[in-house]
């Protein structure tokens, strides 16, 4: 598989009056065609902030500080606006999370599809229209007919994250940003959708970056996994390899705190919580939850280093903790 | 917010005034209010002739460095009348006000606390106040209560009533389920001290900064309907009537006469706005925190 | 169905209102100088005489049934006689109208055409000159008397510049009034082709109608910019950006559409801002309107323009208000449909 997009560096900051928030401090990430990455981590650790980055959607008092993404051999810095709002959409599409509020309340669903078709694909209205009703077909919405001429209010939440879905994927992106699409929705309408997203990238030949908090949800679709910890990517491994092999503490915690049914475990919170993200202290940003710390921990940060083949790490403990678990 | 507030609402009043230091331009507004009301007070110390004292040897006479704004078509210094004029001015401001702010406030609590039927009543009561433009019911108070000072503070007081009233209620009606309003219950206090000890308080900072905005508003009001011949007469000297006076002088020329009382009034309702809307950044938590 | 019930249910909230307004209006008539019955039996009547007149008037009755006497007179349309015209109240109303529906709806025309295209951009460019400039010109248009800016701009262009005509009326003297279709001098001109009418009328309309229009703009600027500020940070209109949609679209289709629903409400307040100062208005430009009406009423202590004049307008307000809402309903899907 080939890389489709390539994260390196990236920084992040918010600017406030205490002074600025580190919201993603030089991650690196890869994305390959076709592939879903799960990219995980508690709320406030910087995973929303990295797609809308990628999609250069970072507005005042936010500002992108240092980084560089390519997709599909392009900078994505180097465009010129207009040529950035011509792949946002068309090529790297979003699906947001609370679908009830993401789609525009005085717009017809229908209508909201088929004016994408028409801006990226150059469809006429009446082609437009009649991809809008395939696409609705394709994601299972009964009845589309009646539901294209529906407001979203009219729709049930997991409708209208059909809908959402069938928004980002009726221009046939290469990429789909994919921002906690079963938050709020019944566990079992959440199946069905993270079904149908991996039944269509794998249809379609989209990759999937999905962010989420839940790693279950990781555990149900994903090829590969980032772990990110207060805005940094502390672990990067293929699924099973995660799950398995946990290199991180933090990875470790978050793996044990999965309730499930095969094994009898008291589940345990994570101690500590994200440490404050405004002028923070050198070293891993871990340090003051962790039990594996150790002084240099706290005075510098954990490169990235491999673990084993296509699994790497930010830890200096994690070698001499390798079958602690 | 508000438990801070219950352990000393003068801490809150404190924290208003050094945040309000904070803001340069709703500081100078203050600033310009208290001026204005200093120039007010100590009027015939400030002002360099009398406010009638007539000279028909300088009727009409434009801006001059002997009478900085003018004189008037009977000689009268412009400047003198306008300081004199702010006493006018300022008092019946204040004073409508002051007596919207405790009918309205002391009812808004009593009906937002005790709920019922009368609350029902008096909510429907303000609904039909609040369906006139305030500026025409003072005019037909005004109009019915006789032309005099005191029956323009009323006339104005009336119109301003309703929003203190549902403010007050508004707030009543949340903090009466608060835990501390259960605390102040349980140990036995009667309900007049339930509502005025223990949680009017805390409806202040809404109320102050809604009364320095509406302080804003009678001003306005007052003048425009001293502008119109209602309310304060000739030849008491009041910005509306001055600016009247010198509305007819317009065809000829005399820009002097209406544009400086006119300018008073603007500046001071500006600096009522300005300290009022500082005030409310001040209190309004989303503008809080944000940035 | 659902649509309908909001009506209903919007229409029997406004009752209780307009029976307030009433009481309120029948209170002042009983504040207000001037006793009906003497104005009628003229100056010179003996006291027997005025007896005879109030008893005949049933001014004698108990408030309850002179309460229902006022409402069903007003009703009716008999809103008493005018001491100084000496004619039925409604029939002066009803001449004076036209003129002051003129003057407000070109105000609201100003008020809407400038206002919210600022309160866009302001909203658009948070925090910088243009937002700052907005919330000056804002605090400064509603802190200046509206006599102040009429006076300013009487001065400035009516004697100093000469480009507008005195502020006498609707039409310059020596231009006949158009002929009588709706009562509005411009429309009126515009359908019958008076082309020398229409000119006048517009000229003699602009300086009135910014004056009273420039009091609201600060309002409806103000609505629209915080509306927006609050759908730019909206869920939709971060995926509208995300899914590439133009600017332009995201700005005035998207987030515009979604924040005139509340502007909608705002144009029921703007009208009771207009309605207010149309008073003052109207007599600094001679306006033959009912607000110059009143004022001239209130000089002359003729009770009974004074009284119908404040009925009329907050009745108007009401229903205004209760128009605003219908409209808001059929706007909004959200409303209309549930």
């Amino acid at each position: 598989m080939t890389e489709l997009l390539n994260i390196s560096d990236l920084t992040v900051h918010f600017q406030i009056n205490q002074g600025a928030i580190e919201a993603v401090d030089h991650i690196n990430l890869t994305i390959r065609r076709g592939e879903v990455l799960g990219l995980v981590g508690e709320s406030g650790s910087g995973k929303s902030v990295t797609s809308f980055a990628i999609l250069r959607l970072i507005r005042p008092p936010g500002r992108v500080v240092s980084g560089n993404v390519q997709f599909d051999g392009v900078d994505l810095g180097s465009l010129t606006e207009e040529e950035m709002r011509r792949i946002r959409g068309a090529k790297i599409a979003m699906v947001s999370q609370s679908p009830r509020t993401a789609l525009n309340p005085v717009l017809t669903v229908g209508k909201q599809i088929s004016r994408l078709l028409m801006l990226h694909a150059g469809l006429s209205a009446r082609e437009a229209e009649k991809r809008m009703l395939e696409m609705l077909r394709l994601v299972r919405i009964p009845a589309p007919e009646k539901r294209a001429n529906q407001y979203p209010h009219q729709l049930s939440g997991g409708m209208c994250q059909r809908v959402m879905i069938a928004m980002a994927l009726a221009t046939s992106p290469e990429l789909l940003l994919a921002d906690e699409p079963t938050t709020g929705l019944d566990v079992s309408i959440a199946a069905k959708i993270l079904d149908l997203l991996r039944e269509l990238s794998a249809r379609t030949g989209a990759a999937i970056m999905l962010v989420t908090h839940d790693l279950g949800v990781v555990a149900e679709i994903c090829d590969r996994v980032a772990v990110m910890h207060a805005g940094q990517v502390v672990e990067c491994a293929p699924m099973r390899e995660l799950f398995h092999n946990p290199a991180h503490p933090y990875t470790k915690a978050l793996v044990r705190s999965i309730p499930r049914v095969d094994r009898d475990v008291v589940l345990e919170p994570i101690p500590g919580s994200v440490p404050s993200l405004v002028n923070p202290p050198p070293g891993c940003r871990y340090a003051g939850r962790c039990e594996w710390v150790s002084d240099r921990c706290r005075v510098s940060r954990p490169p990235l280093v491999e673990a084993a083949p296509g699994h790497v790490v930010a830890c200096y403990g994690f070698e001499e903790h390798r079958d602690a678990n | 917010m508000s438990e801070s507030l219950f352990v000393s609402s003068s801490t809150a009043l404190t924290l208003m005034w050094q945040r309000l230091k904070q803001n340069p331009l709703s500081f100078a507004a203050l600033c310009v209010i208290v001026l204005i009301a200093t120039a007010a007070i100590f009027a015939p110390l400030v002002a360099p002739y009398a406010p009638d004292a007539t000279d028909a040897t300088a009727a009409l006479e434009s801006p001059s460095w002997r009478h900085p704004l003018g004189t008037d078509e009977y000689g009268r210094d412009q400047l003198s009348r306008i300081i004199f004029a702010a006493r006018v001015d300022l008092v019946v401001a204040f004073a409508a006000t002051l007596i919207a702010v405790t009918i309205g406030g002391l009812l808004g609590a009593i009906l937002g606390y005790s709920r019922g039927w009368a609350d029902m009543v008096a909510m429907r009561a303000v609904d039909a106040l609040m369906a006139f433009p305030a500026f025409v019911l003072a005019m037909g108070i005004t109009a019915g209560l006789g032309n005099s000072t005191t029956n323009v503070a009323i006339a104005i007081s009336i119109t301003q009533i309703p929003a203190y009233l549902r403010l007050t209620r508004g707030e009543m009606l949340r903090l009466r389920e608060m835990e501390y309003a259960d605390a102040a219950r349980t140990v036995g206090n009667p309900t007049w001290r339930i509502v005025l000890i223990h949680l009017l308080p805390n409806c202040l900072p809404p109320l102050i900064v809604q009364a320095t905005l509406a302080t804003g508003f009678a001003l306005l009001t007052m003048a425009s309907l001293s502008f119109i011949g209602l309310g304060i007469q000739p030849p008491q000297s009041e910005w509306g009537v001055m600016a009247a006076e010198g509305a007819s002088q317009i065809v000829t020329g005399e820009w002097w006469l209406f544009l400086f009382p006119g300018l008073a009034i603007m500046i001071s309702v500006l600096a009522f706005n300005l300290v009022g809307d500082g005030l409310r950044d001040l209190l309004d938590p989303r503008m809080r925190g944000v940035r | 169905m659902g649509f309908f019930y909001y009506v209903t249910r919007r229409l029997a909230l406004a009752l209780p209102t307009l029976f307030g307004v009433s009481v309120i209006c029948f209170t002042l008539t009983y504040l207000l100088p001037g006793n009906p019955a003497m104005v009628k039996a003229g100056p010179f009547a003996t006291p027997e005489h005025l007896a005879e007149m109030e008893r005949q008037m049933g001014l004698d009755r108990p408030w309850p049934e002179q309460y229902f006497r006022y409402v069903s007179g007003t009703v009716r349309g008999d809103l008493g006689e005018s001491a100084s015209t000496g004619r039925p109240v409604s029939q002066d109303f009803l001449q004076r109208l036209p003129a002051t529906l003129e003057l407000n709806l070109a105000s609201l025309l100003i008020a809407i055409v400038v206002g919210i295209p600022l309160g866009v951009l302001s909203a658009v460019h948070r925090d910088t000159f243009i937002d700052h400039l907005g919330r000056v010109v804002g605090i400064a248009g509603v802190a200046m008397p509206s006599f102040l800016t009429g006076l300013l701009f009487v001065y400035v262009f009516f004697y100093m510049l000469n480009i507008a005509p005195s502020p006498l009326g609707r039409l310059e003297s020596g231009i006949e009034p158009p002929q009588h279709v709706t009562g509005l001098y411009v429309i009126d001109s515009l359908i019958t082709a008076n082309w020398t009418t229409l000119r006048s009328s517009l000229h003699q309309l602009m300086l009135p109608a910014a004056t009273l229009g420039l009091s609201a703009i600060a309002p409806v600027a103000r609505m629209v910019r915080s509306t927006m500020l609050e759908i730019l940070e909206s869920d939709y209109i971060k995926a509208a950006w995300a899914a590439g949609l133009p600017r332009r679209t995201v700005i005035y289709r998207d987030a515009l559409r979604n924040a005139l629903i509340p502007v909608i409400t705002i144009s029921g307040i703007v009208f009771g801002f207009l309605m207010a100062g149309n008073a003052v208005v109207e007599s600094v430009f001679s306006w033959p309107g009912i607000g110059n009406y009143a004022v001239t009423a209130l000089l002359t202590k003729d009770s009974a323009p004074i009284q119908s004049f404040i009925l009329f307008v907050a009745v108007t307000c009401v229903i205004v208000n209760l128009a605003v809402d219908i409209a808001y309903g059929l706007v909004d899907p959200r409303i209309r449909l549930s």
